[in-house]
């Protein structure tokens, strides 16, 4: 196969080479807020392993 | 139950033997059972063999009891049958956290005139998850709000926070404002309550809540052994085999502002203000205590649930040794049985040189 130079590419092609890349970065831009929101939500629930300090447990009384 | 087929533990049941009897911790189920020494001792030198052979090896005197044995570990799924015994490895009992310090304790009263937010900058840099706020006296509510409003703006590394605090007349309509405004508060804790009620998480409140008639004064309120602190998960059990099961990477401010291991405990670091966390954790003194396991304390490292319970270095029975039983504890490891602590007269000495009597009495 011969190989042509970007500019040598059929216009066409080349305005969908540019459009995909766009729609790549910004599905990864997407991706990144996604996985991030998700890590938020996760982080304000996550519970402690053991208790922190020991001064009461309800049903000790 | 396949008798002819060779046994093994489930790798997440983990056997402790204590010197009066032993216990099965099942750290997937936060389930914990306890067993003779005999039954330990005959599953250490027994697992990968067959119970028909393991009957042969005690010439058939006990089969009955090695029968009851192995119902009660099938029953509960603490063993599985297999011929692939060699497949299934133990599980690492090592212990990591990428976290310089995983929780803090920061103590307010009254008094209290602190730059807290100085100190939650500073906990956010050493990746903090976990932080306790313990309110004794007065409710300093505008506090409370101010640093859970800080949690969330800054974006903190801090992802729950416990709160405890006295009752107050409005506080059914405070916690009903936080609960969703807030949501890395996870515990709320009142004391001095005119009812006891527990109220688990729920659909409407995430948060777990308790309410108690009891009055909590201060720090020497906290220490505290007992059964219902225990903790039979993974994370907890490997860092109680290689750690201090209460102190590893936690830091704490007192309700004066001192940088401490512990709000309880005699020794300070500096004021959290004019001193650095940073500089108090690469001090050796401040870190040595992290490595004072369960299997280093006297009593303790006889006991059977030592790497399920939590620990204390602040309170113990002998101030002058740092490896000495905690003192708020009131199991003994050989009789297996629990009395109250603050009744001994064993331990009337060290009541009274860290001044517990006030915290001792009944109500």
């Amino acid at each position: 196969m011969q190989l042509i130079k970007i500019e040598q590419l059929p216009l066409t092609f080349h305005k969908a080479t540019i459009t995909e890349t766009a729609t790549i970065k910004k599905a990864k831009k997407e991706h990144f807020i996604l996985i991030k929101k998700i890590g938020s939500d996760k982080i304000s629930t996550e519970k402690f392993y053991k208790p922190i300090s020991k001064i009461f447990s309800f049903d000790e009384d | 139950m396949k008798t002819n087929i060779p046994f093994k533990l489930f790798a997440n049941c983990i056997l402790v033997k204590g010197i009066s009897r032993s216990t099965i911790c099942d750290l997937q189920r936060n389930d914990v059972r306890v067993i003779p020494n005999d039954l330990y001792d005959l599953l250490i030198e027994n697992e990968g063999k067959t119970i028909i052979g393991i009957k042969e090896l005690y010439e058939n005197k006990f089969d009955d009891i090695i029968e009851e044995y192995f119902q009660f570990l099938y029953d509960n799924e603490f063993i599985f049958f297999t011929k692939q015994t060699t497949i299934f490895p133990k599980l690492s009992m090592d212990w990591s956290d990428s976290t310089i310090i995983n929780n803090s304790i920061i103590d307010i009263d009254e008094n209290s005139n602190y730059d807290i937010v100085n100190i939650l900058k500073q906990l956010n840099t050493l990746h903090c998850r976990h932080l306790e706020i313990r309110n004794f006296n007065n409710a300093r509510v505008n506090i409370l709000e101010d640093i859970l409003s800080f949690l969330n703006e800054s974006e903190s590394t801090i992802q729950s926070v416990e709160i405890l605090l006295p009752f107050f007349k409005d506080i059914e309509e405070w916690i009903t404002s936080i609960k969703d405004k807030f949501l890395r508060v996870d515990f709320i804790r009142v004391f001095k309550s005119p009812f006891n009620q527990n109220r688990v998480p729920n659909k409407d409140c995430k948060a777990h809540i308790m309410f108690t008639k009891q009055n909590y004064i201060s720090e020497l309120c906290c220490g505290k052994i007992s059964q219902k602190f225990f903790s039979a998960n993974m994370k907890a059990f490997t860092e109680s085999m290689n750690y201090n099961s209460c102190l590893n990477k936690k830091l704490s401010i007192d309700k004066n502002g001192i940088i401490k291991n512990c709000p309880s405990m005699q020794n300070g670091y500096g004021s959290s203000d004019s001193v650095r966390l940073e500089d108090v954790i690469s001090d050796s003194n401040f870190t040595k205590i992290w490595n004072i396991s369960k299997d280093k304390i006297s009593v303790c490292k006889d006991c059977e649930f030592r790497h399920i319970c939590t620990d204390c270095r602040a309170y113990t029975e002998n101030p002058e040794d740092e490896f000495s039983k905690p003192l708020k504890c009131g199991y003994n490891p050989k009789t297996n049985e629990w009395s109250d602590w603050s009744t001994n007269p064993l331990k009337e000495k060290a009541i009274s040189f860290y001044n517990l009597q006030a915290v001792t009495e009944k109500p």
